[in-house]
């Protein structure tokens, strides 16, 4: 079960700004993610991509997935995901 | 670096903010401090670090105001549109605070100038608008050693962290790699709530006041006027800043 931090366009998607998610894998997590909430799809579906991994940011207890296994990167109990876009204005 | 009466009067009510006192402030009078970008970000970070009494400000930026910048880049205004930013912005900074030096640096980071830059440089503050240029700032950061304050906006979100080379995780740990570039929008209030906490980490690391949002990501959102932090992890497999 690993609780899972959403912001901005992810958390109006899903309207609450953490779940709880069974999933053995990031992979895993975003499908389960992307059937419970239909709103959740246009962002996430980009995700699963690995090209476009580059346009969110997806961290497991801090840390990049990106460094980790990507989308194989596996979950344990009281793991927190972030789930985040990628953003530079200012 | 002793303060005169004036600064004294000046600055008074933060000399008297517990662990500030007067070596706090003198702390800020040796400062030199960078700040890339004067835009939204860059508004509201020279306009607290000038009135602060960071001694010397580099600001640099090459873009010339434009109507489409006025919802947030507050120290631009009508009467400066199609003037150089950095220019507009040191003419109001001189007259927020005359004590101190500003300089206007009109030229656009690269690769090739970066260092130049950002000589005799204590920190920097990462105002920027694109990827690329917090990427080239955040690499030079490492190199010269020096901490490096990052802030972003995206419509109602923002972001900001305090990087310190070696120390804490890097702009490229967060983020591995340059996404593409986008229009961004913003809500216009977002860069001034952010590039305020900017000023207030370059203000308290000078001083000295902990803790700093060192391995951590803030995050804001001016939706849900929420702010939330997420301990962040150095990757020792950074390309910019790994082992």
């Amino acid at each position: 079960m690993a609780t899972v931090r959403l912001f901005a366009v992810f958390r109006d998607a899903v309207g609450k700004k953490q779940v709880i998610i069974p999933a053995k894998n990031i992979r895993e997590l975003i499908e389960s993610l992307n059937s419970k909430y239909e709103k959740i799809v246009p962002f996430l579906t980009k995700t699963t991509d690995p090209l476009v991994l580059e346009d969110n940011l997806i961290l497991v207890n801090g840390r990049s997935i990106w460094f980790l296994d990507g989308l194989e990167t596996e979950l344990k109990d009281k793991d927190v995901v972030s789930i985040l876009t990628s953003i530079g204005g200012g | 670096m002793t303060l005169t009466n004036r600064e004294l009067i000046r600055y008074d009510r933060q000399i008297n903010i517990r662990e500030f006192g007067r070596k706090g402030q003198e702390g800020l009078k040796k400062a030199h401090v960078v700040i890339a970008g004067a835009g939204g970000l860059g508004s509201s970070v020279s306009v607290y670090l000038a009135a602060a009494g960071i001694g010397h400000i580099s600001l640099i930026d090459y873009d010339t105001v434009e109507l489409s910048n006025l919802n947030r880049q507050i120290l631009h205004w009508e009467r400066d549109i199609g003037k150089s930013k950095v220019e507009s912005a040191a003419e109001k900074l001189k007259q927020i605070n005359s004590d101190i030096e500003i300089r206007g640096i009109e030229e656009k980071i690269k690769e090739e100038n970066v260092l130049k830059l950002l000589k005799g440089a204590d920190v920097i503050v990462d105002c920027m608008d694109n990827f690329r240029t917090r990427f080239i700032l955040n690499d030079a950061a490492l190199k010269l050693d020096i901490p490096f304050f990052h802030g972003a906006c995206y419509e109602f979100e923002g972001r900001a962290t305090t990087i310190i080379p070696k120390k804490t995780p890097c702009l490229r740990c967060i983020i591995p790699k340059t996404p593409p570039e986008k229009k961004v929008p913003i809500m216009g209030t977002t860069p001034g709530t952010i590039g305020t906490i900017q000023a207030t980490e370059v203000i308290k690391f000078f001083v000295g006041i902990k803790p700093l949002l060192t391995s951590k990501l803030l995050i804001y959102d001016s939706r849900y006027l929420t702010y939330d932090l997420i301990k962040i992890e150095r990757n020792p497999k950074c390309p910019s800043c790994g082992d």
